[in-house]
């Protein structure tokens, strides 16, 4: 095949725009630091990134399909990495199937996710938003108090509403999948999350 | 165009038409009439009838329960040979306090058994796996062992039914394994909710309808579609788990208190009534507060049972 120069050069330029367009798309800027909910026994963001190889055994593992696979929305070099959603599925390693088995950790092959004890398990932390909420509107409603794992990291008011205590909150989004406001009043983030230094 | 041709264009469009209405009308959900609900058989002089049975620590819990059953008419007065029998425990997620005692679930499928009854062990659970949380809480084993069949009901076919009665639910979708079976028992376990009021008989039909119908009556009004709810999704006996009641708060995370005490009743307005009354007196809560369970009067004001200790007729035995 031949190719003059000033073909060369144009494929090299659009190509370049391609990238530059994609990356423009990607709502969380280039850095290190992906702003994603890992799943539980996961490294620091930074060796994270070198470790997964993206092979996607930990979704296809977790028994309540908590684990998805990230998009361009979390950052061009989050593509294809493991998230949790709590959406699709809570992570039910604190009560569920599968308390504490950890399948994700171990079927990694690179160690990106380790097992760890429950102790050392925290995925995020969980933001609430009352304007959402049933039970700030009046209704009876305390379903996140009813499902969360972790003794009193929901608790309720005497007029109960529920209050969540972010240092107990162990980020499992057991309360965000079981939230039947809609839109739920309750988003699973990534703050406070424990990471294992590799 | 040719007449031919347009002819030929118009038959097509009305074979598509014709086809599409027939596929919609096949395949389009259709609401089902309401389930036949039977009144309660176990009543003495126009009163509820209700049992209460306390034994000692090491009590068999069989026996327990075979005379809580026993003392309001046995499981003979709605079990007979042949008939489908559901037993319905509260299970809710994978947490062996807020479950019924597997042994209690055994025991109530070896009565149904003993009536000539078939069982099949249904939960459709709030949080989880239902297939999981059976098995985690050992109801699955004990409950085939005893030699009912247990089923998901998440596995099961939906089936959509009108609620002729309902004040604020109007149709429900249940599923088949619900919908046609001859009789329902319910076992739950004694259990507070949030801080201030009970989940016990009532609400454990709540485990009959898939999660989506649980969200929708949070959203519309919780107390009043669990009364809606148990004016077609009925049970025809209740048997309490009260071998350890969960106080304080629930259903998950509260204070289990040993009472060694098995609760039965064809009513369950009535056996909710009573054995709320009997959880606050184990707290020291006023027991005045009972009456103030806004689904428990709701359900009293749709003719689903009394909840007036003067229309009950409370039989107690302490064994020893």
């Amino acid at each position: 095949m031949r190719i003059t120069r000033r073909e060369f050069i144009k494929l090299l330029v659009e190509g370049a725009a391609g990238l530059g367009l994609l990356r423009f798309v990607s709502l969380v800027p280039l850095k290190g630091q992906a702003d994603v909910v890992r799943p539980p026994g996961a490294v620091v963001e930074e060796q994270f990134n070198s470790l997964c190889v993206r092979c996607g055994i930990c979704l296809e593992v977790c028994p309540t399909k908590a684990i998805v696979l990230a998009g361009f929305d979390d950052g061009i070099e989050a593509v294809d990495t493991p998230k949790i959603d709590p959406l699709s599925g809570p992570c039910e390693f604190f009560r569920g199937r599968c308390q504490e088995v950890m399948r994700c950790s171990k079927s990694c092959p690179t160690g990106a996710l380790q097992t760890i004890d429950r102790k050392d398990v925290k995925l995020g932390s969980v933001e609430f938003d009352p304007g959402k909420c049933l039970a700030y509107k009046g209704k009876e409603c305390i379903v996140c108090d009813e499902m969360c794992p972790v003794f009193e990291a929901i608790t309720l008011t005497e007029d109960l509403k529920p209050v969540f205590h972010e240092e107990k909150c162990v980020g499992c989004g057991t309360c965000v999948h079981a939230c039947p406001a809609d839109p739920k009043a309750l988003v699973l983030l990534p703050k406070g999350a424990k990471r294992v230094v590799w | 165009m040719n007449r031919r041709t347009f002819l030929k264009i118009l038959g097509a469009l009305a074979a598509v038409a014709g086809t599409t209405g027939i596929l919609w009308e096949v395949l389009r959900p259709k609401q089902e009439p309401a389930r036949t609900v039977r009144p309660n058989a176990y009543t003495e002089g126009g009163k509820s009838l209700l049992s209460i049975v306390k034994g000692k620590p090491e009590t068999d819990i069989e026996t327990l329960v075979r005379r809580a059953v026993d003392s309001i008419g046995g499981m003979g007065k709605i079990v007979s040979s042949g008939k489908t029998v559901v037993v319905k425990p509260a299970i809710l997620t994978a947490d062996k306090n807020c479950a019924p005692d597997p042994r209690v679930v055994a025991a109530v499928v070896k009565l149904v058994r003993e009536a000539g009854g078939s069982v099949i062990v249904a939960e459709c659970s709030g949080n989880g796996s239902s297939t999981y949380n059976l098995n985690y809480v050992g109801i699955t084993s004990a409950a085939q062992e005893a030699g009912a069949q247990v089923r998901d009901l998440q596995t099961d076919k939906e089936v959509w039914m009108e609620i002729p009665k309902g004040v604020k639910l109007r149709d429900v979708k249940t599923y088949s394994t619900i919908y046609k079976c001859d009789v329902l028992i319910s076992v739950p376990r004694l259990k507070r909710h949030g801080s201030s009021t009970v989940t016990i008989s009532l609400k454990n039909m709540m485990g009959t309808v898939p999660p989506k119908e649980m969200d929708r009556f949070h959203n519309v009004d919780l107390s009043q579609c669990i009364a809606d709810l148990n004016t077609v999704i009925k049970p025809d006996l209740t048997v309490v788990d009260a071998t350890y009641a969960m106080t304080k708060s629930g259903p998950t995370g509260g204070v289990m208190v040993e009472m060694n005490t098995i609760m039965a009743a064809g009513d369950p307005v009535a056996i909710d009534t009573i054995a709320a009354q009997k959880l606050y007196e184990l707290e020291g809560a006023p027991v005045s507060g009972v009456v103030g369970i806004k689904h428990i009067s709701a359900a009293a004001s749709l003719g689903v049972g009394t909840n007036d200790p003067s229309k009950i007729k409370i039989i107690e035995e302490k064994l020893s």
